[in-house]
């Protein structure tokens, strides 16, 4: 797993601050994690700064994550951060980067914007109504499936930590299944499942009996109450459209 | 080689501790050399069941410190010379039980007999993780209604994760379903789950089904296990339930129910 940090002002002196505080939300979730900082934001400004990669580093090393690398920079920046002892990433575009490229680029000599650490939202919690933040340090690298052959149980919690998970079986009440991808369960979902826990968007659920305790992807979530009582019994996939859960009968 | 079976279910009041004695005492008529280990330390019962309250001098506890040995804390029952009860202590709780204690005793009574039924006490907690630790196969209580089904469903959860067959990744603890107190009439009527359901949603095997009956609190009361009223239907049910344990084939037997019907539209299609 990877993640993405942009940089976007390398002389705040906050940013050690602002990134602890960020990973303090969600420890066991950041830690040791690998980042890659984009220089993409910087590439664009009239003149790229000079960066102190090195004080970077451990600034980001302080917050315990572990900086690896840099893409999207200019030859310069690259070369800097090369001397630094970071390997140069080829340029990966993850989704969402349509969204970065429409903001308007910052003026350097005005007030410089405040540097974004925006993480995804913590591993799930199902009160968070909303993803906090539009993710910009995204997961980049998909872990594996995970099938699950025994029937999750009262109780039982499973996490498809980076990937899908796949649930032969029922979920019954009482058990929760996670995933940070996908999750499908090929029985009754009676239980809560958790699809996009880190906050991807994308993500969707999928099951063959419809008859949960609770449905979330990426912190949006509909408890039992809030279904729609002829949902139930019935083959469903969910997805998210226009910032709400989007629930469809599967033929 | 010796099979530990636990009989456990999360709730109260299901009735393990009269399936305990019943199965136990069947499997004793049967030829089985069995033990009946009451977990449930400062809430004894199982003697009181078994009949063999009055002779109890030693007890669980007592072997698991090393106050007594073995042989002086078991119970010979008065009816088969090769029943025998363990009982719990009833002046101490379950904290006086320790995982190594326990699995200590249950290595000696493996030795010594071909079932070890351990009757676990109500919960989740240490009382109720000691009792199932060692077991090879269990007996999950089940009464058809949603609290129960839902403690058995949590209780399985953990024979699957804090058995020492869980720990050491040996082949997991085989399950078997006890349906007791159940009530044809109450099913037919909606007020009680269906066998479908229940099945449905703990998805293991049914061992049989018992049906609430008076011959019970009788045999509690007089420390008769109930399995020896051969005459009722409890008594019966308990009787299968055991052919079933020993690995006999056995069509599920229904409490009688006032219009005759199939079997299988009994089993499954009580609440139409």
């Amino acid at each position: 797993m990877v993640m993405v940090l942009r940089l976007i002002d390398p002389a705040r002196a906050d940013f050690g601050q602002q990134l602890a505080q960020k990973v303090s939300q969600a420890p066991d979730f950041y830690r040791d994690a690998p980042v890659i900082l984009d220089l993409e934001t910087l590439a664009r400004w009239p003149a790229p700064p000079n960066v102190d990669f090195a004080a970077l580093g451990a600034a980001i090393a302080s917050a315990g994550l572990i900086c690896v690398g840099v893409q999207n920079g200019t030859p310069h920046l690259t070369q800097a951060a090369r001397r630094a002892g970071l390997a140069a990433f080829p340029s990966a575009r993850p989704a969402g980067r349509a969204n970065a490229a429409r903001e308007p680029d910052p003026e350097p000599a005005a007030a410089p914007p405040p540097p974004r650490a925006a993480a995804p939202p913590p591993p799930p919690r199902g009160r968070c109504p909303r993803p906090r933040t539009a993710p910009v340090v995204q997961r980049v690298v998909k872990g594996k499936t995970r099938v699950v052959s025994e029937p999750v149980r009262s109780g039982q919690q499973i996490y498809a930590r980076d990937g899908d998970l796949i649930v032969l079986g029922t979920v019954n009440a009482g058990g929760e299944v996670l995933a940070d991808g996908n999750v499908h369960v090929y029985g009754a979902l009676r239980g809560k499942a958790i699809a996009g826990a880190s906050g991807d968007r994308e993500a969707r659920l999928f099951c063959q009996r419809f008859d949960p305790e609770l449905v979330s992807i990426a912190g949006l979530f509909r408890i039992a109450d809030q279904i729609e009582t002829d949902l139930i019994g019935q083959r469903v996939g969910i997805r998210i459209a226009d910032d709400a859960l989007v629930f469809d009968r599967l033929s | 080689m010796a099979k530990v079976i636990v009989m456990t279910s999360g709730k109260g009041g299901v009735g393990k501790t009269t399936s305990t004695a019943a199965i136990g005492t069947g499997l004793a008529m049967r030829g089985e050399k069995t033990v009946v280990v009451d977990f449930d330390v400062g809430l004894r019962n199982l003697d009181l069941i078994m009949g063999c309250e009055r002779r109890v001098v030693y007890d669980f506890v007592n072997v698991v410190n090393g106050e007594a040995k073995l042989g002086q804390a078991l119970i010979r029952d008065k009816r088969f010379e090769n029943l025998y009860v363990l009982a719990a202590s009833q002046t101490r709780d379950k904290d006086a039980l320790t995982k190594e204690g326990v699995v200590g005793v249950i290595e000696m009574l493996r030795d010594q007999f071909d079932y070890i039924i351990c009757d676990s006490p109500a919960g989740i907690e240490k009382g109720a993780q000691l009792a199932m630790y060692c077991a090879d196969e269990a007996i999950i209580v089940t009464n058809p209604e949603v609290s129960s089904v839902r403690d058995s469903d949590r209780i399985l959860g953990l024979l699957g994760s804090k058995t020492l067959r869980a720990e050491k990744d040996m082949e997991p603890v085989k399950q078997h379903l006890l349906l007791t107190r159940y009530d044809v009439g109450r099913v037919a009527r909606g007020e009680m789950l269906k066998v479908e359901d229940i099945l449905e949603i703990l998805s293991i095997p049914l061992l049989g089904i018992i049906p609430e009956n008076e011959a019970v609190l009788r045999a509690s009361n007089t420390g008769n296990p109930v399995i020896l009223d051969k005459e009722s239907a409890a008594g019966k049910a308990y009787a299968d339930a055991v052919s079933r344990l020993l690995g006999e084939q056995l069509e599920h037997r229904f409490p009688a129910e006032p219009r005759p019907r199939g079997f299988f539209a009994r089993l499954f299609g009580g609440a139409a």
